[in-house]
């Protein structure tokens, strides 16, 4: 390959990355933390399994729905979704939408949504599960910057340009992929960072492509389908969906109001019709009508990725769909297999520790492309000195100010009460703040080196205060919960700890520029002093 | 840089969804297989496609190539399809 190009792709490899950034690293931070997303939704709700402890093993869903359907008027036309209740998660959760006489006040829609934990056996709530959603926020940050359809095509947008760092970071390093592959300079900074970014770069790249590839099919898969809706299938997305195995039997709905009874009769029969399978999650289409359909949606223990489906029309209990095998579409089955690579869950938790570590490494990967490319600028002389400090002061505001926000968000999660409203607001509040005031100190402090020290310190802190705000818990209900949620915390706790080293550890890196640029400081102010 | 950026993620675009609906009008496999090998071939043609684009001098020299494999690749969709 001639020179010229290699130099027009190491500029579009360090263009893009730089450009990117910020998004991605947010992305990484928040996606390795959501690797453990069920055990921080246990960790954040377990004052609230302790109190209801001991839970028996017995559910009745029909007593459970009969008591919803009282105090509720279900919306039919949405899906009525029902998780049953786990070592981890003792209680019922049932998603599903009440209809609405007016427009809601903030949505204008007819319908308002519904997350609820309720009893097992009397049904009633226990809570508003809206309001402890820290794991399920977290996630939304990785996939869609909490920003809804917009975000999701906009991290998919990001993605692809991942994608294209990534094979043209490949493209570059072809030739010395090899022969530089343990090359690890301490001469300089420019040359460690190079090292290591090539290093964690070359050695995570399958699970970076993977991540890319998977990433991109979850965000940007609507392009593909509407041009194959468009091209091939005459402009219908229905045909383009039946193609593509989404096609399960659906009744239509009969008008008719109709109890939802009979679930716990189906619930064996289900279990014994998916075999070695666990269950996901039951669904119940047009709740309360009629024709009523119960969906049990779960997946094989055996095989890898493979989903099982049963369903059942309530009326009668008869059996109208089953499926063992990933609905018999290639197209399904691969799917579910992207998307058991990208969430890491066939491997138990050496897998998704292993993700959580390349997940990081990746968000270090990113931080020293940053700092190579305002080393690099900065012996520029063309370089306007006033675009690299603004560069330089995002990138230190951006990224530290990502860690610190998910670390109060993490402390807030601990310290606001579960029962306060609007709790999941005033968190969501408190990260999206503290992560712009982060960046608008960060462009205002001349001081940078001290800067990053000092708020580095304060998110170590802050994780660490996060996973001692669970202490009360082990010894207030240590010897109620089950020694799964206990597990839990201790992951979660582990995982927090682990980032405050790492934020704590980085601070140190900058204690030595801090010192020096202290020093600069009192050198000239000692000279100011001394001048005639 | 933004040229080659707009270029490369258009350009890339078209290319992929062109080649991957030959590839499910040729392959002589199920129709849920040639879905899903469409699916799989997209994103890395569009990501691999930007990249080349980047690896021009200019936009200009890019632009050439890129409707050097788009026309052939969009000929033969036609053929295909009528």
């Amino acid at each position: 390959m001639k020179n010229q190009t290699l130099k027009t792709l190491t500029n579009a490899h360090a263009w893009i990355g730089l450009i990117i950034s910020f998004v991605l690293f947010i992305v990484f931070i928040a996606g390795s933390i959501s690797l453990f997303r069920a055990n921080i939704d246990t960790w954040e709700k377990v004052a609230l399994i302790g109190e209801h402890a001991p839970h028996g093993k017995q559910v009745s869903y029909d007593t459970v729905l009969a008591k919803l359907d009282a105090q509720y008027q279900v919306d039919t036309h949405h899906g009525f979704y029902l998780y049953e209740p786990s070592e981890r998660n003792p209680f019922v959760q049932v998603y599903f939408a009440v209809e609405l006489d007016e427009p809601h006040p903030e949505t204008g829609e007819d319908h308002q949504d519904m997350y609820l934990l309720l009893d097992p056996m009397t049904g009633d709530v226990i809570a508003d599960a809206n309001d402890f959603q820290y794991a399920n926020f977290v996630y939304h940050l990785h996939y869609d910057l909490g920003l809804g359809r917009i975000g999701l095509y906009f991290v998919g947008i990001i993605t692809l340009f991942f994608f294209v760092a990534l094979l043209s970071g490949v493209v570059i390093h072809w030739r010395k992929l090899f022969k530089n592959f343990y090359q690890y300079r301490f001469s300089a900074n420019k040359d460690k960072w190079l090292d290591a970014h090539n290093l964690i770069g070359t050695m995570g790249l399958p699970f970076h492509i993977m991540y890319a590839f998977t990433g991109l099919v979850f965000n940007l898969v609507i392009i593909y389908q509407i041009s194959y809706a468009l091209i091939l299938y005459q402009g219908s997305q229905e045909k383009v969906l039946q193609a593509a195995g989404f096609n399960e039997p659906h009744i239509e709905e009969a008008d008719k109001r109709m109890p939802m009874q009979g679930i716990d009769a189906l619930y064996p029969r289900a279990m014994e019709a998916m075999g070695d399978a666990k269950l996901r999650l039951m669904m119940i289409e047009h709740f309360g009508d009629e024709n009523a359909v119960l969906v049990f949606m779960g997946k094989s223990n055996d095989e890898f990725s493979n989903e099982v489906d049963v369903r059942y029309t309530l009326k009668d209990q008869q059996q109208i769909y089953i499926t063992t095998d990933n609905y018999d579409n290639n197209l399904r089955g691969g799917l579910a297999t992207i998307a058991s690579l990208h969430f890491g869950d066939f491997a138990g938790y050496g897998m998704r520790i292993a993700f959580f570590i390349l997940g990081l490494a990746t968000a270090y990967v990113i931080v020293t492309g940053n700092l190579m490319w305002i080393s690099k600028r900065a012996k520029q002389k063309k370089q306007s000195e006033r675009s690299l400090t603004f560069v330089t002061r995002l990138t230190s505001g951006a990224f530290i100010g990502c860690m610190i926000a998910l670390a109060l968000g993490a402390v807030a999660a601990k310290v606001i009460p579960l029962d306060i409203a609007g709790r999941m607001t005033s968190i969501q509040a408190i990260v999206y703040i503290s992560f712009f005031i982060s960046i608008v100190a960060s462009l205002l402090i001349k001081l940078q080196p001290m800067f990053c020290h000092y708020t580095l310190k304060l998110s170590g802190l802050l994780y660490a205060l996060a996973a001692l705000l669970n202490i009360p818990n082990y010894l207030q209900f240590g010897d109620v919960l089950s020694n799964m949620v206990l597990v839990d915390l201790v992951i979660v706790d582990v995982m927090l700890i682990s980032i405050a080293s790492l934020c704590w550890y980085s601070a140190l890196k900058f204690a030595k520029q801090t010192e020096q640029v202290q020093q600069d400081i009192n050198q000239t102010d000692a000279e100011l002093s001394t001048a005639p | 840089m933004w040229p080659k950026t707009i270029l490369g993620f258009f350009a890339g675009l078209c290319i992929s969804i062109s080649l991957a609906l030959n590839t499910n009008l040729i392959l002589p496999f199920a129709e849920d297989t040639r879905l899903l090998i469409g699916l799989i071939l997209g994103f890395p043609i569009w990501a691999g496609v930007m990249v080349w684009v980047y690896a021009f001098d200019t936009a200009i020299k890019a632009a050439k190539h890129m409707f050097l494999v788009l026309l052939p690749s969009a000929l033969l969709n036609v053929i295909l399809l009528v």
